[in-house]
């Protein structure tokens, strides 16, 4: 439960999980979605992949992206969508990069 | 009991083995019951053996056991609140006790169950329909069923028995009629592909 905490306390990794929630995506779609950079997305989708929060297949090249959350994670991102949850709300740092 | 982390054997064989004993120990205390018991106590694990004969090698398999842990565990509570009542350990409201924990252990199982169902339910139909309406059910139903199945052990926790039995029952069906209505909804419209 920790991991699940850690992913969606990021807002970015929530909106993520809400674009996923209109469809199987592939890696660039999501990652176009977002002001940053290809290694930080990599590092929020590894960070969705450990909690369990999303599915990866490979289909040639491409990642495709699929949400696979319980009932009981998906009100929990709801929950941190409406109260606004961010990393230092007491739940662990996560391990992304420097975006600087 | 998830694809990532299978429920290890020995959960569903204990669980298993508990529910043997229970329905040997109920079949002890009313004798005259012994085809009843020797079903309950054995419907399990005969089913859990034909599971795994006829899916053998089969990706997911190993996801039953978690079910087969679950089904146990509503066994385990229907036996032991009749082995409880036939033993006299209930006293004279021993009926409407198991009555009302066999029908908390179902409501509670079909929200657990219904938890589960987007994280861990494999795509039924993807090849007739769209991998957004797919999605888009699988929480649908998860939803409904959790809310439906906590509506359900609700009603006999705080209902008089007899409102329970038609309050739950109405729980259980509106749930199936919307994930049913919905999951045709989608096959006849927007989801084929």
């Amino acid at each position: 439960m920790n991991k699940v905490f850690k992913a969606l306390a990021d807002p970015t990794r929530r909106k993520v999980l809400e674009l996923l929630r209109e469809g199987p995506k592939t890696a660039g779609e999501l990652a176009d979605a977002f002001d940053v950079s290809k290694p930080t997305m990599s590092a929020h989708f590894a960070v969705l992949r450990e909690a369990g929060l999303v599915d990866v297949t490979r289909q040639g090249k491409t990642m495709i992206y699929r949400l696979k959350i319980s009932v009981l994670e998906d009100a929990l991102l709801g929950f941190a969508d409406i109260f606004g949850m961010k990393p230092g709300d007491n739940v662990p740092p996560t391990d992304e990069p420097d975006r600087n | 009991m998830t694809a990532d982390h299978p429920t290890p054997l020995i959960y569903p064989l204990t669980a298993t083995a508990a529910v043997a004993l229970l329905a040997a120990v109920n079949w002890t205390l009313d004798p005259a019951d012994l085809v009843r018991f020797a079903v309950a106590g054995l419907i399990l694990p005969v089913m859990w053996a034909l599971v795994e004969l006829i899916f053998r090698n089969r990706r997911g398999l190993k996801q039953i056991r978690g079910s087969v842990v679950l089904a146990a565990a509503l066994l385990i509570l229907t036996l032991g609140f009749s082995a409880a009542d036939a033993a006299g350990l209930l006293g004279d409201g021993g009926n409407d006790i198991t009555r009302r924990a066999f029908g908390i252990g179902v409501g509670l199982m079909l929200a657990v169950i219904g938890n589960f169902i987007p994280k861990h339910l494999e795509p039924l139909f993807e090849q007739t329909c769209a991998p957004g309406y797919q999605a888009r059910l699988q929480r649908f139903a998860g939803w409904v069923f959790v809310i439906g199945g906590l509506g359900y052990a609700g009603s006999w926790v705080i209902l008089p028995e007899a409102t329970a039995d038609i309050v739950s029952t109405v729980f259980c069906v509106t749930a199936i009629v919307l994930v049913l209505g919905r999951w045709l909804l989608i096959s006849a419209t927007r989801g084929k592909q």
